[in-house]
């Protein structure tokens, strides 16, 4: 019979099994993106700023679908600048307008009062910058334990890239593990600096 | 037994039962609430969940099909294109609830009903006066209103779900394929009808092709409501590589999601699969032939001010955010983190 005293021992592996178990189980999936490395991430950005998220607000689009511009307030920029702006607006497709909404699985959401670092891309004729590669331009800041954390969005993703072969296969994204906030943020800056002009379309 | 053997036999079956229980009920459903993912999070099933109440659904192919599938004289092979959709669609729909296999047996209370015309839209809107669930194949990739590219160039297919945000029915689905030839600078066809095996190789700087009834059996996933899932084999995940056709045949845990969602019922195929506001498979053109209008476009706010455009975040909700998130605070101190059920 298992005795009593030895059940403390034994909350720690399991713990450690079970965090084991449902680590890989975990990557969310929807609409089917290619899979973008950190390095095609800076690349495809035209801005990258950690700020935190003002407000969300949704409208029309010329084409009738709904989209949402999120105001976020720069509190860092690592690319880009604007002069005289301290906020960037971030325009997502899908949105909510009285009970009706389109929702479009991929694109990123925002909670107002987060801190984000958002990887984006002009948005062409208006002034809203859009994410690269859908939700993978959205990185989440968090505290834990008194470190600040980043986490990319993986909201209804699923990621792909081809191989040599030009096959695709299942892709592991910019950011496939949480990482430190400062640190991941100099690996940023060090791409950026190391491929100034950005690429060329 | 040995307290050894004992320590060994329970870790055993924790992980038996945790794996278990995952496998169980892997899949999850879009909702209404998009909010954030946060950390590993899996299902995000705040708010209502989306569902077709009516799930006697029609949905009609763009005439302009794909450039990928051509005939031998070089036109548009449509007729192959709506062949492949309506096998993806059908695999939801041929299934046995009963015995959680595909095949036939206990349908789930499901019904496709593809038209036999094609559309004219390769808008994804939804109208009051009339609709058609589209699925459109866009080269260029980008909204045929504006001159933004709505989609974004490393997306491989969209599917756009309206539906009401309190209830959660769903009002109109459409699908949207990136056409394109893939390049460094944007995801792409080509596509084909891989055979089972799977889809070919490609050559120096040309792509192979990716299996469309793979990519289009996701999307349906999507257009009924199903989100993604943990489960590695479901097609609902993203295991399968290019040259794959696995997504094709549903797994057991999207079985379970499209049998639970939309359980046996009594719909056969005399049901009415009209779209909401009617049938309208020309969002493009009038009767007259003339071209339906673009919406103007709105402008984004300038920073600082405000917008006469409704918001999603009301002040209203704000304060019950507060609210939700001092209790849940209070409620995190009082009791250890654990990972929800179906995690």
């Amino acid at each position: 019979m298992l005795r009593f005293r030895l059940l403390p021992g034994l909350i720690g592996p399991v713990l450690a099994a079970l965090v084991l178990v449902s680590w890989p189980a975990s990557p969310a999936n929807g609409s089917i993106v290619q899979g973008l490395e950190l390095q095609e991430l800076v690349a495809h950005a035209d801005r990258i700023v950690l700020g935190r998220v003002l407000f969300s607000e949704s409208f029309r689009r010329p084409d009738g679908q709904l989209g949402t511009w999120h105001r976020v307030e720069v509190e860092r920029e690592i690319r880009g600048h604007a002069p005289d702006e301290h906020e960037v607006i971030v325009e997502t497709l899908g949105g909510q307008i009285g009970d009706i909404a389109m929702r479009v699985e991929g694109e990123p959401s925002f909670t107002v009062g987060e801190r984000v670092v958002v990887f984006v891309r002009d948005g062409g004729p208006y002034t809203a910058f859009r994410p690269v590669g859908m939700g993978q331009g959205v990185m989440r800041v968090r505290m834990e334990q008194g470190v600040e954390t980043v986490t990319q969005n993986r909201e209804g993703l699923m990621l792909m890239r081809r191989n040599a072969d030009g096959r695709l296969e299942r892709s592991l994204g910019a950011l496939p593990e949480k990482a430190r906030l400062d640190t991941f943020l100099s690996r940023v800056r060090d791409i950026v600096e190391a491929n100034a002009g950005g690429i060329d379309e | 037994m040995s307290d050894r053997s004992l320590h060994a036999a329970a870790l055993g079956l924790m992980f038996v039962a945790a794996f278990t229980a995952d496998r169980a009920s892997a899949y999850c459903r879009m909702s209404t609430d998009g909010s954030p993912q946060v950390g590993d999070a899996d299902c995000i099933e705040d708010g209502a969940l989306l569902i077709w109440n009516h799930p006697c659904l029609s949905y009609a192919v763009d005439f302009r099909g794909s450039r990928w599938f051509e005939n031998a004289d070089g036109t548009r092979d449509v007729a192959t294109v709506m062949d492949l959709v309506e096998q993806s669609f059908a695999s939801w729909e041929n299934v046995d609830c009963e015995n959680r296999v595909v095949g036939s047996g206990t349908p789930p209370n499901l019904i496709f009903k593809p038209s036999l015309e094609p559309s004219v839209c390769q808008r994804a809107e939804f109208n009051t006066t009339g609709n058609v669930n589209t699925i459109a194949f866009l080269d260029p990739w980008k909204d045929p209103c504006s001159d933004d590219r709505a989609y974004d160039p490393f997306a491989f297919a969209v599917t756009v779900v309206w539906h009401n945000t309190t209830t959660g029915e769903i009002l109109d689905a459409d699908m949207m394929i990136n056409d394109q030839l893939a390049s460094r600078f944007n995801a792409g066809g080509p596509y084909g009808d891989c055979p089972d095996a799977g889809c070919p190789a490609g050559s120096q700087g040309v792509p192979g092709p990716a299996d469309l009834r793979s990519i289009v059996t996701h999307e349906a996933g999507h257009f009924i409501g199903i989100g993604h899932s943990p489960d590695q084999g479901a097609t609902m995940f993203n295991s399968a590589e290019r040259t794959s056709v696995d997504k094709r045949t549903l797994a057991t845990d999207d079985i379970n999601a499209v049998c639970d969602v939309y359980p046996p019922g009594n719909l056969d195929q005399t049901c009415d699969a009209t779209p909401m506001g009617g049938l309208l498979l020309n969002c493009e053109l009038t009767e007259d032939s003339e071209p339906i209008a673009c919406d103007d476009p709105a402008s984004p706010p300038s920073n600082g001010g405000c917008s006469a455009y409704s918001m999603t975040q009301s002040p209203t909700d704000t304060w019950a955010l507060l609210l939700g998130a001092l209790i849940g605070l209070t409620v995190l101190r009082r009791r250890p983190r654990r990972r929800d059920a179906r995690s």
